[in-house]
């Protein structure tokens, strides 16, 4: 680390120069291996992907089904994912990088929701994006998993099918199924503070992206994909970690 | 066409050299603060979480407390914890009252596990839902900025950006170290 450090204040050779960005890389790698977790790629089907082959042809085709329609009509995504096993990983890490790696949700409201189970686990994860987070709070979530557990134990198909039509039902009227919170009025001013700065940030980056930086890629050889960010790649809604998480 | 003279040529050249190394130095500079910027609002997200995580701890201990009244004193010691959260005014400050909001929260629904009543309570389990969902709101607020921290100082590091960021004074930023206990959520168990 010093003696990169001192290294990259002299002058530099070209070779010194790729043994820099070698090094660099290789912080990287040593840094990310928790955060760039391995995960699937989607299947074909998006809004149901039964990796853990826990659901029936006629629970996939019905859920898939109800997603898409939900999400033509009210542009939020629901997005339903089976794994074998975390191998070790916690849930709410896995469930994140997979929400953020798969850009679930309209990337302008951020209206993205992913249902992750692990089967060997029986942990089950509701991932809220961070538009949808005011309306459906973490109590929500939570509330939403206790309802479903003992069914999603007993019966995989019937369970993740109620869960999903009740998830979807109270999306597209908040306060029907799951009671509107009121123990945290002051939870709302959070969210709002919390999805401003956010908002923020992201407006941050955009406005990094000027053209001066067309002619800094010609200049010094980046490739957009340095500028691209590990986070976000643009395409999906922003995530930032609300939810809850259960055993089933 | 009149041919210009050797010296204009020159002259041209120079002023053309000057304009690409200014221009160069501007885009730096402005990736750089965009950069900065975008990695102290992450930031400014993991302060406003660790204070709605502080703000729940009252309503907690009046829930908890309503089953478990004797257990006064890991209600005093979590109380204490929520206003060193109010008062840290420094970073180093901030971190130590987190890590004792963590602890003592820990043992205040540690304490529930012996009330199965309490357990049950639809209030409490949701102020335990908002509570880990804070908790995964800061940690992930957390690796966001060390994500962005990280590629700020690669940034600032390396060569020739390191000397635009020393003429500005850049200095790199400092990473959240990973403390897995004291930053993964309490395990709540819905069964």
């Amino acid at each position: 680390m010093v003696e990169r450090r001192s290294s990259a204040n002299k002058k530099l050779s070209g070779k010194a120069k790729i043994k820099v960005v070698l090094m660099v890389g290789l912080l990287f790698v040593i840094c990310y291996p928790a955060w760039s977790q391995v995960v699937p790629k989607p299947t074909d089907g998006f809004y149901v992907n039964d990796f853990a082959g826990m659901l029936s042809a006629e629970t996939k085709e019905q859920i898939k089904s109800v997603a898409e329609t939900f999400y033509a009509k009210n542009n939020i995504q629901v997005v339903v994912v089976t794994i074998p096993s975390l191998d070790g990983a916690d849930i709410n890490q896995y469930a994140i990088n997979l929400a953020r790696e798969w850009k679930i949700g309209s990337a302008e409201q951020n209206t993205g929701v992913l249902i992750l189970v692990a089967e060997s686990e029986s942990e089950i994860r509701i991932e809220v994006g961070l538009g949808l987070e005011a309306e459906f709070n973490d109590a929500k979530a939570g509330r939403l998993i206790r309802r479903c557990s003992a069914h999603i134990k007993k019966d995989y198909n019937g369970g993740i099918k109620e869960l999903v039509a009740l998830l979807i039902a109270e999306l597209d009227d908040p306060g029907s199924v799951l009671r509107n919170d009121d123990e945290g009025s002051g939870t709302a001013m959070y969210v709002l503070a919390f999805l401003g700065f956010v908002a923020l940030s992201f407006l941050a980056k955009k406005k990094g992206l000027n053209l001066g930086w067309l002619l800094w890629c010609c200049v010094d050889g980046h490739t957009s994909d340095d500028r691209n960010d590990r986070i976000n790649r643009g395409g999906g809604g922003h995530f930032g970690g609300g939810g809850a998480t259960g055993k089933f | 066409m009149r041919r210009l003279r050797f010296r204009t040529k020159v002259v041209i050249g120079l002023i053309a050299v000057v304009l690409m190394f200014l221009l160069y130095v501007v885009t730096a500079y402005n990736t750089l603060v965009a950069k900065h910027q975008q990695a102290e609002q992450t930031l400014s997200g993991v302060s406003i979480q660790l204070q709605r995580r502080a703000d729940l701890i009252p309503n907690l201990v009046n829930t908890v407390k309503g089953y478990a009244a004797h257990e006064e004193k890991v209600f005093a010691d979590v109380t204490a914890a929520r206003e060193k959260m109010m008062g840290a005014t420094t970073p180093a400050e901030v971190v130590a009252a987190d890590n004792e909001i963590s602890a003592t929260l820990g043992r205040v629904l540690a304490v529930a596990e012996a009330y199965p009543e309490l357990k049950a309570n639809e209030n409490f389990l949701s102020l335990q839902d908002e509570i880990s969902g804070s908790e995964n709101r800061i940690s992930v607020a957390r690796q966001d900025f060390n994500a962005q921290a990280t590629s700020f100082n690669t940034y600032v590091r390396s060569f020739p950006k390191n000397l635009v960021a020393k003429v500005f004074n850049f200095k790199e930023l400092a990473l959240f170290v990973a403390q897995r206990a004291a930053e993964t959520a309490p395990v709540v168990s819905f069964e």
